[in-house]
């Protein structure tokens, strides 16, 4: 995981990002998400910064819930992308795209 | 029309914090110079006062983390917004948030974060509160929440009440470690330690709109009535048998405040998740708050 001021700065916006694309792919409950993320070193993630996000999502109504039984537990709470969700997954996609562009040229052509 | 501008832009940042709102004036003040300096409007530069100052409040709040003191002084987080604002409230029952200590919501200090405890005792997992869970919450429940700060203060009252004739004109004000009495102050001054539990149980019974700051507003007021309670039970202890150590009621009323508020919280939200977990599978699979449309 990142620790530099700088690292976490950036990865602020993108963690949301990479929590809607994780859920593209298939319905989750949030360890597993945390799991997923943390396959990346650079997006790995703690609860603390997880929860709040898909509390966040899904008060957004980007991610809907439901419960589902577990194997050794509780239900579990599932997310998974709303309409809405793969909307603004679309959009954050393409803006990532034209931002990663730029940054490569400007850091790579531009910087001292 | 520099300086309309940027009071109009600080009327629209009274509720970021003192030392945000400085830093952001400082920095708009010598933006508006510099285009003063080049004659540009700030209206064309800026646009309106009210729209820039929510851009404005929008950046700098999502940089402050969620349950942030208003001021620190000396690293100490000071607050008063708790008795007015929900938001602020709601920073002792967050679920979400990991930190199990966070700052007071009036006064100065920490306070614990409820849902952190429930979350470690394994009574909760951390994203189990949602609005189908709050929305499934019994009624009977909220109630019982709501009343039990009045019932332990009032029970603390009437003790008060039957006992306040065989009281002494001065009671034990101060314990030592060992539960002894330290100091004495006058048999009225326990009606002050009455009101630090009764007031917010009055103030826990005002409708709010959402059940959960219902819960997190009866929740803060129980652990007070039971530290009051704790309090006035030692006093009139002490004072009936002053070689005893009945201080010690005092110290063994913190845990108990904790486990009080815990359960007033905690007890109603389980119940909500009993009823969305049991409609859950009732229901077919894929029910789902949103709109999912992924099969």
């Amino acid at each position: 995981m990142p620790t530099s001021d700088r690292a976490v700065q950036l990865r602020k916006g993108v963690i949301e990002l990479a929590i809607l694309a994780v859920l593209d792919r298939e319905e989750c409950y949030a360890i597993e998400i945390i799991d997923r993320l943390g396959a990346y070193p650079a997006l790995a993630a703690t609860p603390g910064t997880v929860y709040p996000l898909l509390a966040r999502l899904t008060k957004a109504d980007l991610v809907g819930t439901r419960w589902a039984e577990s194997p050794g537990g509780p239900p579990r709470k599932y997310y998974r992308l709303t309409a809405a969700g793969r909307t603004s997954l679309a959009d954050g996609a393409t803006a990532w795209v034209e931002l990663r562009g730029a940054m490569t040229e400007i850091l790579g052509t531009d910087a001292p | 029309m520099t300086a309309t501008y940027l009071r109009s832009v600080r009327t629209h940042l009274r509720e970021l914090p003192t030392a945000d709102r400085r830093r952001a004036m400082e920095a708009l003040s010598a933006q508006l110079d510099e285009l003063a300096d080049a004659g540009i409007d700030p209206r064309d530069a800026l646009g309106e006062p009210a729209d820039f100052a929510a851009h404005l409040h929008d950046a700098l709040e999502g940089d402050a983390p969620t349950d942030a003191a208003q001021w620190r002084v000396l690293g100490v987080p000071v607050d008063t917004r708790g008795p007015i604002d929900a938001d602020v409230r709601a920073r002792t029952w967050d679920p979400t948030n990991p930190r199990l200590v966070v700052p007071r919501l009036f006064g100065a200090g920490w306070t614990l974060n409820l849902g952190a405890v429930a979350v470690r005792l394994g009574l909760l997992r951390p994203d189990d509160i949602s609005d189908d869970v709050i929305e499934r919450i019994p009624s009977g429940h909220v109630r019982v929440a709501r009343s039990a700060p009045l019932l332990i203060a009032g029970a603390a009252a009437t003790a008060l009440a039957l006992s306040w004739r065989s009281l002494p004109g001065r009671v034990p004000s101060g314990f030592d470690l060992g539960g002894r009495t330290r100091s004495r102050t006058s048999r009225a001054s326990l009606l002050a330690v009455l009101a630090l539990g009764a007031l917010p149980a009055l103030w826990a019974q005002r409708p709010t709109s959402t059940v959960d700051d219902t819960l997190v507003r009866a929740a803060s007021a129980t652990s007070l009535a039971v530290l009051s309670a704790g309090t006035v039970a030692a006093v009139i202890a002490q004072a009936r048998a002053p070689r005893a150590r009945w201080g010690l009621l005092v110290p063994a009323s913190l845990p108990l405040a904790v486990a009080a508020s815990l359960t007033v919280i905690v007890a109603p939200v389980r119940a909500g998740l009993r009823r969305a977990w049991s409609r859950a599978s009732a229901t077919p699979p894929h029910t789902t708050t949103g709109h999912p449309e992924n099969p």
